[in-house]
């Protein structure tokens, strides 16, 4: 399966160098980062080692598939709702009338 | 003197225009959520654009404009609008979430939505299990899923520590795959696909 974040490529590049560092995580590890990773929270060293982790753990990445496409259907479906016609001109018209008393 | 203060009254105007007023469908979508009611909505977000503009001289310019106006529509809906609501007392989730701050993945188990069963799940069933979440669930999972705010921006709109934003938005979500394998278990959505 393609993935779009090129999660493989950029985990390849890296894996080295982490290695090397030491700076790996195991599935528990990884697994309670998801939420974070996603959310766009992790540092950039958190999110190397959490990428390495996922390239080389099936079952992983495929729990991290499932929670990114979790939080995708989320943002899609909680889309915005239409604002009422006449609501910016309602806040224009209440603010002119305390700006220029 | 009454020059100055029309070039002042001239730059808060522009700051409106420019700074504020722009995110308006953004505070509607955030206002509708909270109130449920389209009514309460358009009245909460003029109330926000309202407070925003008479206290424009305490928003510091080049801030993020977007945390400032949610932080004060946030704080308009808690003061006059949720106890008008009637609804039991919020219980206290604060302290039985401080002890599950991670996330395991393994408490509530996945919702794998390309599961068959939850091809037919809509809108209006999501809308509806988010406004069935508790208040303070479902509005840190708007600010983060919908408006893409950070932890850090979420934890300063409602005033609770970053690790708090973190347990609620993971009870929320868990709430969420909950209540979203009700409905499509209730509804039937395998036999119709």
């Amino acid at each position: 399966m393609q993935n779009k974040w090129g999660i493989k490529k950029i985990a390849e590049t890296l894996s080295f160098k982490l290695k090397k560092q030491g700076n790996m995580y195991d599935c528990k590890a990884t697994l309670t980062r998801v939420m974070m990773a996603l959310d766009g929270e992790l540092t950039e060293a958190e999110e190397k080692a959490f990428l390495i982790h996922l390239h080389q753990c099936s079952p992983c990445l495929k729990k991290y598939e499932i929670e990114k496409s979790f939080k995708k259907f989320l943002t899609e479906k909680l889309c915005r709702q239409r604002i009422p016609s006449q609501l910016v001109d309602q806040i224009r018209a209440r603010i002119s009338s305390i700006a220029g008393s | 003197m009454a020059e100055e203060a029309d070039i002042i009254k001239r730059t808060n105007d522009e700051l409106f225009e420019r700074e504020f007023l722009p995110q308006v469908e953004a505070l509607y979508n955030f206002a509708f959520h909270l109130t449920y009611n389209e009514e309460d909505a358009n009245d909460l977000v003029q109330d926000t654009f309202l407070k925003a503009y008479r206290f424009i001289n305490s928003y510091e310019r080049g801030t993020n404009a977007k945390a400032w106006l949610f932080k004060i529509l946030k704080n308009g809906f808690i003061n006059e609008y949720r106890r008008q609501t009637r609804l039991p007392k919020e219980v206290d989730y604060e302290e039985f979430l401080t002890y599950q701050e991670t996330d395991d993945g393994s408490d509530v188990g996945e919702l794998d939505l390309r599961d068959d069963l939850f091809k037919g799940l809509i809108g209006d069933e999501v809308t509806k299990a988010v406004n069935e979440l508790p208040v303070d669930f479902r509005t840190v999972l708007l600010l983060c899923d919908v408006e893409g705010f950070t932890y850090e921006e979420i934890a300063k709109i409602i005033d609770i520590p970053i690790g708090t934003v973190r347990s609620r938005l993971h009870r929320a979500r868990n709430l969420m795959k909950e209540k979203l394998r009700d409905y499509a278990k209730q509804m039937g959505y395998k036999e119709n696909r």
